[in-house]
């Protein structure tokens, strides 16, 4: 109950802070929309009541494109990252050839790539995954890495004593055993994610909750771009849920 | 089988980490494990108990001389030689009766599998079988460990200073436990600890082993009777052998107890 409530307090004292601003106009409408109005407006962009018709009712169509593309995005990066970690931290040799290269190119910005993703793959879908999947490979394989290399080495010899062959050594311990920092690198990639959603969308598509953001910085729209970085944050904070679950799931119960 | 009878034989074994082959970490070991017998390997720290260990498991590969297990060379860890390690070894993500079952199911062996109630029963851990390691005290995951290992029927059990994190209790009690499973069940066992008493408690015969490289200095036998009692750990017989070894332990340690006297500033 205390953790629930501490849980939102957080954002209650952001909403406090927002409304007392504009209550008292520290900052002017055109910087920082009412509270209310922005709850109008996102109420009407989610049931397509009472909000200008060019994004009412719009939500679901723009949430759906964005979750689709960050979904594939994002599993795309575990499918590559996972294994990957998993191959350079178990065998010396891989890990001298790959680890130095990952790291050269982890270092690079990820909007840096936005410029030569829309030479390669043009506006669309394809550079909005490209940059998802770019940003979200870096966390998963460095925390899979890690989490790999961690796995004490008496687990291993106790396996291998009890008879486990290669395969069983590696599913049944070494991924058990490096998957508290797999999940780590999974739930940074998915937040890393949803930010590269938006960037991927700003770039001239026509449906996605970033390219609704765009739409409303043409028109100069401020409670829009505010309405959909709530969406934005809300869906985030849900698909770290469902992420969290679906490990559990796969963890199994560890008190 | 060897011809002397030996379940479990080191011959002239020696053994440099790779890479660093001029350093031998133990030198010319000879050693031959009887069935049934328990051998206790005691040494000052560092000298090579748990590389002696490590050796007979199979997790490491002598630079020379040769291991053998019922006469065949040693050349990986089997089941046939279980082993239970000085730090926690249980897999925190599974329960109690899943850890023990662990080798039987990577091995598809149902027989064993059907009898893991009876190992967990043994080792007195029936009502907590579904309980995960982090639920269980350090003396309770060592009776999981004994029965994880148990259960696969090995003829050989290797014992890497098992009981050296429990407080004096909880480690008389599970040496009490493990020579009670040594009545019922009977493999060899080899255990390595630092602790003279606990050595001469279990053990038939106390190896003492030397300074690095490290060679085995002495065998002594012991002549308690089995099976042995809590009464006995005071006896003459006890305390006599105790001596016995810790001169044997100080007379290996007194070179380097020396280096270090001259290190201190005057």
């Amino acid at each position: 109950m205390k953790r629930r409530l501490l849980a939102w307090a957080g954002p209650l004292c952001l909403l406090m802070l927002w409304w007392a601003a504009a209550r008292w106009a520290w900052l002017p409408p055109y910087v920082l929309p009412a509270p209310g109005t922005v709850g109008q407006a996102l109420f009407g962009f989610l049931t397509g009541v009472g909000w200008e018709p060019a994004y009412a009712g719009t939500f679901w169509s723009h949430a759906w494109i964005s979750t689709l593309r960050v979904v594939g995005g994002f599993l795309a990066a575990a499918a590559c990252g996972i294994p990957l970690g998993v191959m350079t931290a178990r065998c010396r040799q891989l890990g001298w050839l790959v680890d130095p290269v990952v790291h050269l190119f982890r270092s690079v910005p990820g909007i840096t790539w936005l410029p030569i993703a829309m030479v390669w793959f043009g506006i669309g879908n394809v550079t909005t995954l490209f940059l998802i999947g770019l940003a979200g490979f870096f966390p998963i394989y460095v925390n899979t890495l890690h989490g790999v290399r961690g796995v004490p080495e008496h687990w291993e010899r106790a396996a291998r004593m009890l008879g486990a062959n290669q395969a069983q050594l590696l599913l049944k311990v070494v991924l058990p055993g490096a998957l508290p920092s797999i999940e780590t690198g999974l739930r940074v990639a998915l937040g890393v994610a949803w930010a590269y959603v938006v960037l991927g969308e700003l770039t001239g598509v026509d449906r996605g909750l970033g390219a609704m953001i765009m739409d409303a910085r043409m028109m100069g729209n401020l409670t829009a771009i505010i309405v959909g970085m709530i969406c934005i944050a809300v869906l985030g904070r849900l698909s770290d849920v469902v992420l969290m679950k679906a490990l559990r799931h796969v963890k199994g119960h560890r008190p | 089988m060897s011809a002397d009878g030996a379940v479990l034989e080191m011959r002239e074994v020696s053994f440099a980490y790779p890479g660093n082959s001029s350093h031998l970490i133990v030198e010319q070991i000879n050693l031959a494990i009887q069935p049934g017998e328990i051998v206790a390997v005691v040494g000052p720290s560092g000298c090579g108990k748990s590389t002696v260990l490590n050796l007979l498991a199979g997790f490491l590969t002598p630079t020379s001389g040769a291991v053998l297990m019922q006469g065949q060379p040693v050349v990986r860890p089997a089941p046939e030689r279980a082993v239970i390690f000085q730090s926690d070894a249980l897999f925190p993500w599974l329960t109690v009766r899943d850890n023990a079952a662990f080798g039987p199911a990577c091995r598809g062996d149902r027989a064993q599998l059907a009898q893991m109630d009876d190992y967990l029963t043994l080792v007195g851990l029936e009502r907590f079988a579904g309980y995960h390691p982090a639920q269980l005290s350090v003396g309770m995951r060592q009776r999981a460990e004994l029965a994880r290992v148990l259960v696969n029927h090995g003829p050989v059990l290797l014992l890497d200073e098992p009981f050296s994190a429990l407080d004096v209790q909880t480690r008389e009690a599970m040496q009490e436990l493990l020579l009670d499973v040594h009545a019922r069940l009977r493999p060899a066992v080899l255990i390595v600890t630092h602790d003279p008493e606990e050595a001469i408690f279990l053990a038939d015969r106390v190896v003492v082993m030397g300074p690095v490289p490290s060679r085995f200095i002495e065998s002594v036998a012991i002549s308690l009777p089995r099976p042995r009692t809590a009464a006995m750990r005071d006896s003459t017989a006890v305390l006599e052998v105790r001596r016995h070894l810790r001169a044997l332990l100080r007379a290996s340690t007194a070179g380097r107890q020396a280096s270090w006297r001259a290190m201190l500033p005057q």
